[in-house]
C-alpha cells in the first residue's frame, strides 16, 4: 500500500552527465518497496502551485533499511529540480508504487539483466535479490559512453558477469547492447535463458523481439508520462494484446509478449 | 472534534456535509484515494465517466504537462456503467459520503438509459451529465455546444431519473451563460463548470503533437481565472446552483469560486500533485471561516462585491 509524505534528502551524490543518487529517509516506503518499484517524487515547495506540477516516477534503484535511493537524470524541468536537492531538503512521495519484477521467472536459469541508460535504476535491487536467491545473473549495460555507465561499480562489487556496450566504443562493445547480446548469449554456453530489461524504447524493443522469437521469458519495465503514479489519471496508458493497460498500477513490469510496440 | 463552522451545502436537496468533492476523471471510482486517506472525509465525489460499456479510451500519449497545468487526452476510458454497479457502487457503501455519478452518452437515448439503470441505486446521490469531453469524436462536446442537443440530452435523462441533475459545462464556447440557461430551463438542478480548455502542445524536434489525439484538455491552475470569470457569469445568469471547478490547489482558489458564486466545488488536478490535496482544501475552508468569523460557509456564496 503506497504511502505519501514528506522525506528528508539525506544525500546527494552527483554522477557525470547530469545523473545524480539521492538518498532519502522513508522507513514506510522503503520497507514495503520490491525490486522494480517506482516512486512519485518532487521537491516540497511552498508555493501553492508547484513548478512544474506534477510528481516524477523514479524507480528505486537501493534500499537501506529506512533509506531508499532514486537515481535521476536531469532532463527537464522536474528532474532537474530533484537534482538540485540539497541534503535537508525535503521532498514529498508517493510510494511504493507499481508492480516488481516477478523472481519467480529467474529460478534455474541464465538470468540477463539487459539495461540501457538510466533503465540501471530499477535492476540495482532486483540482482540483488536473485544473488540472495542464488540465482545466476548478468547484467548488460548499454550507454552512450562510458562516462554514462552511472553505478556500473555496485554491480561489479556484486561479482556479476557485466557484458558493457558504448555507442562510441568508449567501453566495452562498440554499437547497441543489442548488437552484441546474440553473441553474448552463445558465449555463455547456456541455452535456458530468462530476460529482465529496462531502458529505452527502441532497445526494449529490440530485446523482445528477440526473446519472442527464441520464447525466452521477458520482463519489461516500460516508461510513460503519468500525472498521478496510482492509477487514476489513465495518463500513462500502454497498448498490449489485452487492451491498454496502465505502466503505473497495472506495469510498470510487463511480459514482452503482452506489449504493442508503436512503429518506429 | 466538532468545529463551530457550518460547512455543509445542500444541492437539489442532496446535503453536503462540506462543499469540496473531487472532480471526475481525477479521482477514480474513489476507492483508488482510500489507500490514502478516509474519503469519508469529502463532501463527495464524482466517478470517472460511465457509459454504456466499456470504453477503452485513446493510445497512449494521452497526458503532457504544461506551465501551471496539464493537458489530457485520456479518451473517456471506463469499465461501464454495468461494471461501475457491479464491481464498485457496492465497496462505496462503507463511506459516508455522496457520490455523483458522472455519466456520458453518445446519443440522448444513451443518456437517458445511463440515468435509468443508475436510479435505482440510493448510494449514488445525484448524475452529472458530462456534455463537454473535448476528446472523443461523438457525443460529448458535441452535446456541450449545440443548444438544442443539450436540451434534450437534459431533458430525456430528467424523465428518466428521480435524481437530481447536473450538468457539466464546455467552457469551449463564446458565451457560456446560452448553453447554461438552455440547461436550466430544460430542467437541470445544477451546473459544473468548467470542463477543460482545448489545446495543444507540440514537440518541436519531432514536430509531432505531444497527444495522441493531438489536442486535449487543459487543466490545473492555469485556467482558474477563466474558470472563475465562467462560474461568475453563470452564477448571475442562472438559478439553480453552480458547481465551481478549474485549478483549485487550495482553499483560497476554492473560496474564489464560492464568493463569485459557487455553491459547491470540486478538486481535479491537484488530486495528482497531491493525494491529500482535496482534504486540506477541507481544512483551508474550516480555518478560513475560524479566522475571519464565518459561522455559516453558505454566507460567502456569490458573496463578491463589484461595484462601490
Amino acid at each position: 500500500m503506497p504511502h505519501a509524505l514528506q522525506a528528508e534528502l539525506i544525500q546527494n551524490r552527483r554522477l557525470p552527465h547530469d545523473n545524480c543518487l539521492l538518498t532519502f529517509r522513508a522507513p514506510e516506503i522503503a520497507r514495503e518497496t520490491l525490486p522494480g518499484q517506482f516512486v512519485m517524487a518532487a521537491p516540497k515547495t511552498h508555493q501553492v502551485v508547484p513548478n512544474p506540477l506534477l510528481k516524477r516516477a523514479l524507480a528505486v534503484y537501493s534500499l537501506d533499511r529506512g533509506y531508499l535511493a532514486v537515481l535521476v537524470k536531469a532532463i527537464g524541468e522536474g528532474t532537474l529540480r530533484l537534482a538540485l536537492m540539497q541534503p535537508g531538503h525535503q521532498a514529498n512521495l508517493i510510494g511504493p508504487l507499481g508492480n516488481g519484477f516477478d523472481l519467480t521467472a529467474a529460478r534455474g536459469k541464465t538470468n540477463y539483466l539487459i539495461v540501457g541508460g538510466v533503465g540501471i535504476a530499477s535492476v540495482y535491487l532486483l540482482a540483488q535479490k536473485l544473488k540472495q536467491q542464488g540465482d545466476e545473473v548478468h547484467l548488460l549495460y548499454g550507454a552512450r559512453t562510458a562516462a554514462d555507465l552511472v553505478m556500473v561499480e555496485d554491480f561489479q562489487a556484486m561479482g556479476l558477469p557485466l557484458f558493457i556496450a558504448t555507442d562510441d566504443g568508449s567501453s566495452g562493445f562498440k554499437g547497441f547492447i543489442t548488437a552484441g547480446l546474440g553473441d553474448y548469449m552463445k558465449s555463455s554456453g547456456s541455452s535456458n535463458f530468462n530476460f529482465y530489461t529496462c531502458g529505452p524504447e527502441p532497445m526494449l524493443r529490440a530485446v523482445s523481439a528477440l526473446a519472442c522469437a527464441q520464447g525466452i521469458p521477458c520482463q519489461v519495465s516500460v516508461e510513460a508520462r503519468m500525472a498521478c503514479g496510482f492509477g487514476v489519471c489513465l495518463g500513462c496508458s500502454v497498448s498490449t494484446h489485452d487492451g491498454n493497460r496502465l505502466a503505473c498500477s497495472d506495469g510498470p513490469v510487463f511480459e514482452a509478449r503482452e506489449l504493442i510496440w508503436d512503429k518506429p | 472534534m466538532e468545529s463551530k463552522v457550518n460547512l455543509a451545502v445542500e444541492i437539489a436537496g442532496v446535503r453536503f456535509k462540506n462543499p469540496v468533492l473531487t472532480a471526475s476523471g481525477t479521482f477514480g471510482y474513489g476507492l483508488e484515494f482510500a489507500q490514502f486517506f478516509d474519503i469519508s472525509r469529502l463532501g463527495g465525489f464524482c466517478t470517472k465517466g460511465l457509459s454504456l460499456l466499456p470504453m477503452a479510451g485513446n493510445p497512449p500519449g494521452r497526458i503532457v504537462e504544461t506551465p501551471a497545468g496539464m493537458l489530457n487526452a485520456i479518451g473517456l476510458e471506463n469499465v461501464g456503467v454495468d461494471c461501475f454497479i457491479v464491481e464498485k457502487l457496492p465497496l462505496l457503501e462503507h463511506y459516508d459520503t455522496q457520490v455523483v455519478a458522472n455519466i456520458l452518452g453518445k446519443s440522448v437515448e444513451e443518456f437517458a438509459e445511463l440515468a435509468r439503470r443508475l436510479d435505482p441505486f440510493p448510494k449514488i446521490s445525484s448524475l452529472e451529465l458530462n456534455i463537454s469531453c473535448p476528446n472523443i469524436k461523438e457525443g460529448g462536446i458535441h452535446f456541450g455546444h449545440d443548444p438544442r442537443m443539450a436540451f434534450q440530452a437534459v431533458a430525456e435523462v430528467k424523465r428518466n431519473t428521480t435524481k437530481p441533475v447536473w450538468v457539466k459545462l464546455s467552457p469551449n464556447v463564446t458565451d457560456v451563460t446560452v448553453i447554461a440557461k438552455v440547461c436550466e430551463e430544460a430542467g437541470a438542478d445544477a451546473l459544473t463548470l468548467v470542463n477543460t480548455f482545448v489545446g495543444m502542445s507540440i514537440d518541436v524536434y519531432r514536430r509531432r503533437p505531444m497527444l495522441s489525439n493531438v489536442t486535449g484538455g487543459l487543466s490545473g491552475p492555469a485556467i482558474r481565472p477563466l474558470a472563475v470569470r465562467m462560474v461568475y457569469q453563470v452564477a448571475k445568469a442562472v438559478r439553480i446552483p453552480v458547481v465551481g471547478i478549474g485549478g483549485i490547489m487550495c482553499a483560497r482558489d476554492a473560496l474564489e469560486f464560492m464568493i463569485a458564486g459557487a455553491t459547491a466545488v470540486q478538486v481535479g488536478t491537484a488530486n495528482f500533485t497531491d493525494p491529500l490535496a482535496a482534504v486540506k482544501v477541507i481544512e483551508g475552508l474550516e480555518e478560513f471561516c475560524e479566522d475571519q468569523g464565518i459561522s455559516d460557509i453558505n454566507s460567502v456564496v456569490g458573496s463578491v462585491v463589484t461595484r462601490g
